[in-house]
């Protein structure tokens, strides 16, 4: 039995969705009962919160396959990105998600990919020990779940992507069955999060050279949603690239990160190879070998035997947008406080040849549509 | 859209949300659902439609007939250089030709995050 933790079950709002832990208070020093902090708060700087996370990893309940093992760990930030970060401790990581993050969106995200129809798709969460179907904790202001370490890719690993396998996986994820129960409690799909925001930083810029191509591309896509109209709605994972692999030794691969999973067009999934491809950066037999293993595993986001562009052009031009305007508003210096009256503020990125090959395409993108 | 229903069971305000066209009124208190007329055939109707291809909307741009895509304009001057054996396409502003930039360091990157 690990030191004792105080732990208080938070069932208001969440509804028992996740586990109020305190911040910054030690192991210990809270009594049993008392009301701990469970909303935005001072005391949990960044610097704390990996040590704050370590603290939570034994509460979580070991899968299967990731061995047992005991405190202490010495928590090692993996990745960190705003506000969301991972934290390995042994074999676990753990995960800050974004401030802000809506409990009970988060909570019906994580019961899907523990779904056990899932198992061999979808890495599915640590639930805490002694609540099964409960997958969150909460460190301050910010929900933490806990999932088996595995091995990610990295822009290094650029030709050890495994296409076929990601094809095969994500036709999978799409042929899980949606019922009626999901159409009530699983989310849309976040297709759209990162578009929007890329977007509303470039308006008042409109007349710049890099923009103006940017804006008159994202005018060609109407209004789009998660689920399009006489389209499948699916499962489907919201953010997908080969980031979003791991490998569990032993296991095989699996896809992570269901932030933005829920309901929508599967065609959404294949946004970003598709909107490669058509920029001109991926070579077409790597698509291909995406494409025909999607196919071949009954992927319901293409026809099986026909031109998949028809269904592929909106996300694939959208994508195309998001990544254009990502690289000119990183360029253009208009990070995160683009909402201040300071105008363009924070260093400027240099524009890549990739970026450049993006904002060519929002040229074509306009001059196919007018 | 525009008119807010009332929970019928616990009086909170009910939200309209839009599952592939088919309005659900869902309650912000007890999440209890309300459906109107035909939306739970409508539902029903979807619910079978999750593995079927997809038959082709109609788009929403003029596609040219079958037979591939045309680029346009002096954009897709070239040829498509490669047979399309297994409908691979592109779009009306594809470059999908596939010239090996993805070796280049910031593509790599690309393909491994958002």
């Amino acid at each position: 039995m690990g030191p004792a933790v105080a732990v208080r079950v938070h069932l208001a709002a969440a509804q028992a969705d996740a586990v109020t832990m305190p911040g910054e208070t030690a192991p210990g020093e809270t009594a049993p009962g008392e009301t701990l902090p469970d909303g935005p708060t001072s005391r949990g700087s960044a610097g704390d919160l990996p040590a704050a996370m370590a603290r939570l990893a034994e509460l979580f309940a070991p899968a299967a396959d990731v061995p047992s093992q005991a405190a202490p760990w010495t928590p090692v930030v993996e990745s960190r990105r705003d506000d969301r970060l991972i934290v390995r401790c042994g074999e676990i990581m753990l995960k800050a998600h974004p401030i802000g993050t809506d409990p009970r969106s988060l909570a019906a995200r994580l019961r899907v990919a523990a779904r056990p129809a899932l198992r061999e798709v979808l890495l599915g969460p640590l639930a805490l020990a002694g609540q099964p179907a409960t997958f969150v904790a909460r460190v301050g202001s910010q929900l933490v779940s806990a999932w088996p370490a595995g091995r990610a890719l990295g822009a290094r690993d650029v030709d050890a992507a495994p296409w076929t396998r990601a094809g095969a996986l994500l036709a999978r994820l799409h042929r899980q069955p949606v019922g009626l129960g999901d159409l009530a409690t699983v989310p849309t799909a976040n297709v759209l999060r990162r578009l929007t925001d890329r977007v509303t930083r470039l308006r008042p810029h409109a007349a710049h050279p890099l923009v103006a191509p940017v804006l008159a591309a994202h005018d060609t896509l109407g209004r789009p949603t998660a689920s399009r109209p006489g389209r499948p709605t699916t499962v489907v994972h919201g953010d997908w690239h080969f980031g979003q692999l791991v490998e569990i030794p032993g296991v095989g691969w699996r896809i992570i990160d269901v932030d933005d999973l829920g309901l929508g067009d599967p065609a959404w999934d294949l946004a970003r190879p598709a909107a490669w491809f058509a920029s001109g950066l991926l070579p077409l037999e790597r698509w291909a070998s995406l494409l025909d293993a999607y196919r071949a595993g009954g992927g319901p986001a293409v026809p099986a035997d026909d031109d998949p562009w028809p269904v592929l052009d909106l996300p694939a031009r959208a994508l195309t947008v998001e990544y254009a305007a990502t690289a000119v508003a990183a360029h253009l210096g208009l990070g995160q406080d683009s909402t201040s009256d300071h105008g363009p503020t924070g260093a400027a990125a240099p524009l890549e040849d990739v970026d450049r090959e993006f904002v060519a395409a929002c040229a074509r993108i306009h001059e196919a549509h007018t | 859209m525009s008119y807010t229903l009332q929970c019928p069971k616990c009086h909170a305000a009910m939200r309209t949300y839009n599952r592939n066209g088919v309005q659900i009124e869902q309650c912000d208190g007890c999440r209890g659902i309300f459906l109107d007329y035909g939306e739970l055939e409508a539902l029903t109707r979807l619910e079978g439609q999750w593995s079927q291809p997809a038959a082709p909307p109609p788009p929403a741009a003029p596609y040219p007939p079958a037979g591939g895509y045309p680029q346009a304009g002096h954009y897709g001057a070239q040829p498509a250089p490669y047979a399309q054996p297994g409908h691979y396409g592109q779009p009306a502003w594809g470059h999908g030709q596939g010239h090996g930039r993805s070796k280049h360091g910031g593509f790599a990157r690309m393909l491994f995050s958002s």
